[in-house]
């Protein structure tokens, strides 16, 4: 072992800290694991070159630890993107939303399955919420996808909304890109289900399938701007309970009440995520509006759309970043707090003041 | 401006259908600010290995009730080492007996969780094992 590995290695043992990213290739460590020494390449080694190479030969090991890094929003992560983007549109991705519990990571493991049969190369992203409290979370999907775990051309890799609204993580952007990139054909989206505020969904997804079961909600409650509206397939699970018949009407009668003449008419299918009964109906529907998309040239302007999105995206975070670095982190804001409070200043000069002196605003409002 | 989480995947391997020891543990790792990829019952070893490496974990948790803890822990630790993965930490917890203990850090396990654990012991090990 060099002077310069042990160093690392050091340095990695007291200090915890990530090794300088400025290290060309893996680097081979020893270290002692029991009572043996032991060779590891440490992930954290991974230089931006080596990370982008494996991934777009489809290394399954670079890809994840690059998801790691855009989740953590280092500014490697963001340097690897840039390097990393593909034309738009090589994957398609479908997004499957629904309140907890009605059955997603279930028929999502069936939707893979089909898609796997039909020998494509599928990746999954399964969203699960991070606690307002603690900062944790339980990232339980995976589980009940195991039937599928394992296959050689299935990647699974769960996430963690951290903060994040809108029941979609910050990081599914960087995380589709990635799987674009080690040319994933599908990439399936499994989000949050909290609710109404589901709209974001829509912002990465082609195809979005919502999946309810029998008996949720009465009719009025399907008419509540959000989630309801943004299905382009409705899957009713469960289906052999009771209360599937009204469910579709009540279904059908949404439908007619929002769909335009020239636009896709939303597909409701009865599935049983358990049996796997109904998934053929599904994938026929899912099948259908990919080829509505592609008839009407809709695929491109989707992601355009979403550019437009990500860019305003981008602009907010660096903005806020900016910010916080300035007034929060000196403790400034909390003199123009008790100057508010006080009743000297009010909050949209503290607001404008912070603007200037960040440098984003230059002239008075 | 997001804190760097840690990842643990937590498994039960072999035929041990007893998960509710495990259940308890996920929820006072994920009260504890941790991201737990919990992968439930009936995995074998390669599974949980190939589940660490998809979700890029920093350790990895197996419960063991049924006495098979020292078989398993030696064939984690080999799986590690040759899936290069040696940098992930392997706790073992579950009804372990004391005396087992030195033979399976001995082994390579990084941390053992014995019957009777209290929630604060094991969160202050584990943060001191993982971060």
């Amino acid at each position: 072992m060099s002077p310069g590995e042990r160093r690392v290695l050091g340095k990695q043992r007291s200090e915890g800290h990530a090794v300088d990213s400025c290290l060309v290739g893996k680097k081979k460590i020893i270290q002692s694991v029991g009572d043996s020494m032991v060779e590891a390449y440490l992930p954290m080694n991974y230089s931006d070159d080596y990370i982008i190479t494996g991934v777009r030969q489809g290394d399954k090991r670079c890809a994840s630890v690059l998801m790691s890094l855009i989740e953590d929003e280092s500014d490697r992560a963001e340097a690897c993107l840039r390097r990393l983007r593909t034309v738009a549109g090589t994957s398609y991705v479908l997004g499957i939303t629904g309140w907890p519990g009605v059955g997603k990571s279930t028929v999502i493991s069936k939707i893979a399955r089909s898609f796997l049969g039909e020998s494509k190369n599928v990746g999954i992203i399964a969203i699960d919420p991070t606690s307002p409290f603690s900062g944790g979370s339980l990232l339980g999907d995976r589980e009940r996808m195991k039937e599928i775990d394992g296959d050689e051309r299935l990647f699974i890799r769960s996430a963690a909304t951290r903060g994040h609204t809108g029941g979609i993580c910050y990081a599914t952007r960087g995380f589709i890109a990635v799987m674009e990139a080690m040319g994933k054909e599908i990439i399936i989206l499994e989000t949050v289900g909290v609710g109404q505020n589901q709209v974001s969904v829509i912002q990465v997804a082609d195809t979005i399938v919502l999946v309810l079961i029998p008996g949720m909600g009465d009719y009025l409650q399907s008419l509540k701007a959000g989630v309801l509206e943004i299905g382009d397939i409705y899957a009713v699970n469960k289906s052999d309970r009771e209360g599937t018949s009204q469910t579709i009407a009540d279904l059908e009668c949404l439908i007619s009440l929002n769909c335009h003449e020239n636009e896709w008419k939303p597909a409701i299918v009865r599935t049983i995520g358990t049996t796997g009964c109904g998934i053929e109906d599904l994938m026929e529907a899912v099948r259908q509006h990919r080829q509505y998309l592609c008839e009407h040239n809709l695929i491109l302007s989707k992601r355009e759309t979403q550019i437009k999105s990500e860019i305003m995206e981008i602009i907010k975070s660096r903005i806020i970043n900016r910010i916080t670095r300035t007034a929060f982190l000196n403790g400034t804001i909390d003199k123009y707090v008790s100057d508010v409070c006080a009743g000297s200043i009010d909050t949209y000069e503290v607001a404008d003041e912070i603007l200037r002196q960040s440098g984003i605003l230059k002239l008075d409002r | 401006m997001t804190m760097t989480k840690k990842k643990i995947i937590l498994a039960k391997v072999g035929l041990d259908g007893h998960d509710n020891g495990i259940r308890i543990v996920s929820k006072w790792l994920m009260d504890g600010g941790y991201e737990v990829v919990y992968t439930g019952l009936y995995n074998t070893p390669e599974r949980v290995l190939q589940i660490a490496l998809e979700e890029n974990a920093d350790a990895i948790g197996v419960s063991f009730l049924g006495g098979e803890h020292v078989a398993y822990a030696r064939r984690f630790v080999t799986l590690l080492k040759e899936k290069e993965m040696a940098h992930l930490k392997l706790i073992i917890g579950g009804v372990i007996p004391p005396v087992d203990v030195a033979e399976l850090n001995r082994i390579g396990v990084h941390a053992v969780f014995t019957p009777g654990t209290r929630r604060d012991a094991l969160l202050s090990k584990l943060k001191e094992t993982v971060c």
